[in-house]
């Protein structure tokens, strides 16, 4: 017989061993192709859904830029006294932890996914990565890092022969007593042109320094926003430098 | 340096333990036949659709006080648990309207069927009396059956809320030994907004729209994609199981997991079976 305790304790370890990650391909036009596998019993499949609709007034370009936010937001405030010593550190640590809570949460909505394309349409991102004519698809984000950093297939079910990923796996506030306010970018662009299977990526960064974010009253709410999406922006116009487009 | 040793090394044990799957993922060919019926114990983890969140990487606050002060900050920084919780708080929040509209759709009758008509399909799995019990209740299985199985459901929605899945955690016991468990079996089915939004609150909204339609329809194809599933997980032999999860098959996403590729049939825009610690499909809304 199996015990309550027993069932109580495998459904929390199967709570536990489901750690699903944020994410999906949803915004992609095109439909998914099959590539071979080896043999495994086939299961039927459910009804199809209907594809998306594509509009078809104006060709669009052939070539995908698939862009991915993130759901990250990290924040650090250090101040003098973190170069005092263990107490000294330890001190600044408990400082500063509300702060830097805060300052994650309030970074993760002002700077949200929706809030970094927006960011990102501000800006040439096709000419930024030194890419022909594109077609920009933005998806959900990914927060799984080991599949953002190292994933070498695609992540949408795209089967473009021209098709790029760009992924942006770090979003951080920092605050040193010496450097000052700054926010931190980290990017992937993910080339799958001339057939790769499997990409060349580029990793990289890009920080730049903040005037107004995080506000002090609610009146500058809209203006530390603002220098948080342009500081968001010149990072990645940082980073595409070193993309060397090779197609 | 040594911190971060300590804290991967840390990372890397802890999860690992907690999460083991001792149990092969094969059902073996010895326990399959049986002379007597396998009894059914079916439990709904919650009759309600649970939240999940994921809060991504939280900025260390060691800085400086070396390795001694790096130990003490970590040790007392619950950073982590206070932002888990607040966006617990928000899911919570976010997904009410979702939750009212699923109100009085049955759950446990999908369930039911669901496991009826995917445990009958195996020739050998004989299943028996099928009840369904909540995880507080004991196993119904009398004791003097040689096996018994018992399937949990989960029903839960993304971070994001723009996936609905259904998990189903598929176990085989003996109850005259022990340990009980000789096989156990996650299979995921997840539906994702075909159209989905960056903003949570917006995908909630479609999947609620018109008195939940969407999601009502996300979780009657789960549960059908799940009576199709459970039979094709029971049925894996060894030789299938380890072609599914080998290293040289085709790795693909899919809602958030990247694995293997059981399946991506070209028919069906978006829909992949993938293993990632078990069987994952992955199917678009009808919306």
């Amino acid at each position: 017989m199996t015990s309550p305790s027993r069932l109580l304790l495998a459904i929390a370890a199967s709570a536990c061993c489901a750690a699903p990650a944020t994410a999906q391909d949803a915004t992609s036009p095109a439909a998914t192709t099959a590539p071979e596998t080896t043999a495994a019993p086939v299961v039927p499949p459910v009804v199809a859904p209907a594809p998306t609709p594509v509009a078809a007034a104006t060709p669009a370009p052939t070539c995908e830029l698939h862009v991915f936010p993130t759901v990250e937001g990290q924040a650090m405030t250090t101040g003098w006294l973190a170069g005092f010593g263990i107490v000294g550190a330890v001190a600044d640590a408990s400082m500063n932890k509300d702060r830097n809570i805060n300052e994650a949460q309030y970074l993760k909505e002002a700077l949200g996914p929706r809030l970094q394309v927006q960011a990102l349409k501000s800006i040439d991102l096709v000419g930024n990565l030194k890419l022909q004519p594109s077609q920009i698809i933005y998806e959900t984000p990914i927060s799984d890092r080991s599949i953002t950093t190292k994933a070498q297939t695609r992540l949408s079910s795209s089967t473009a022969p021209c098709y790029v990923e760009l992924i942006i796996t770090q979003n951080f506030y920092r605050k040193a007593a010496i450097y000052g306010r700054s926010l931190n970018n980290r990017f992937i662009f993910k080339d799958f042109r001339g057939g790769r299977t499997s990409a060349e990526l580029v990793k990289g960064r890009g920080g730049n320094g903040l005037s107004h974010f995080p506000p002090k009253t609610t009146d500058e709410t809209e203006a530390a926003e603002q220098d948080l999406r342009d500081a968001f922006a010149k990072n990645f116009v940082e980073f595409a430098k070193g993309v060397h487009s090779a197609q | 340096m040594i911190i971060r040793t300590i804290a991967m090394l840390l990372a890397l044990a802890t999860p690992g333990m907690a999460c083991a799957v001792e149990t092969a993922n094969v059902v073996p060919e010895m326990d399959r036949v049986i002379k007597d019926e396998r009894p059914v114990d079916v439990i709904l983890a919650s009759r309600e659709i649970q939240t999940t969140v994921d809060i991504g990487r939280v900025a260390s606050s060691a800085n400086g006080g070396g390795l001694i002060g790096a130990l003490i900050i970590s040790a007392t920084d619950d950073k982590r648990d206070r932002l888990t919780q607040t966006a617990k708080d928000q899911a919570e929040a976010t997904i009410r309207p979702l939750r009212e509209a699923l109100r009085g759709f049955d759950v446990d009758a999908l369930a039911l069927s669901t496991t009826k008509a995917a445990l009958g399909k195996p020739d050998w799995f004989r299943p028996g009396a099928i009840n369904s019990i909540t995880s507080a209740t004991p196993s119904t299985a009398p004791t003097s059956a040689s096996q018994s199985a018992t399937v949990v459901y989960r029903l839960e929605t993304s971070p994001d809320f723009t996936q609905i899945r259904v998990i189903a955690d598929l176990r085989l016991l003996k109850p005259q030994t022990s340990p009980a468990l000789f096989y156990r079996q996650q299979v995921s089915s997840i539906v994702v907004l075909q159209r989905p939004s960056l903003e949570p609150a917006e995908n909630v909204a479609k999947w609620t729209a018109g008195d939940g339609q969407l999601a009502k329809s996300a979780l009657t194809n789960a549960f059908a994609r799940l009576e199709q599933l459970l039979p094709f997980a029971l049925e894996l032999k060894a030789a299938q199981a380890k072609a599914i999860a080998a290293k040289e098959r085709p790795r693909v996403f899919g809602a958030g997991y990247y694995g293997p590729m059981v399946e991506r049939p070209g028919a069906a825009p978006g829909e992949t079976l993938l293993w990632k610690n078990g069987l994952i499909s992955v199917t678009q809304s009808a919306d």
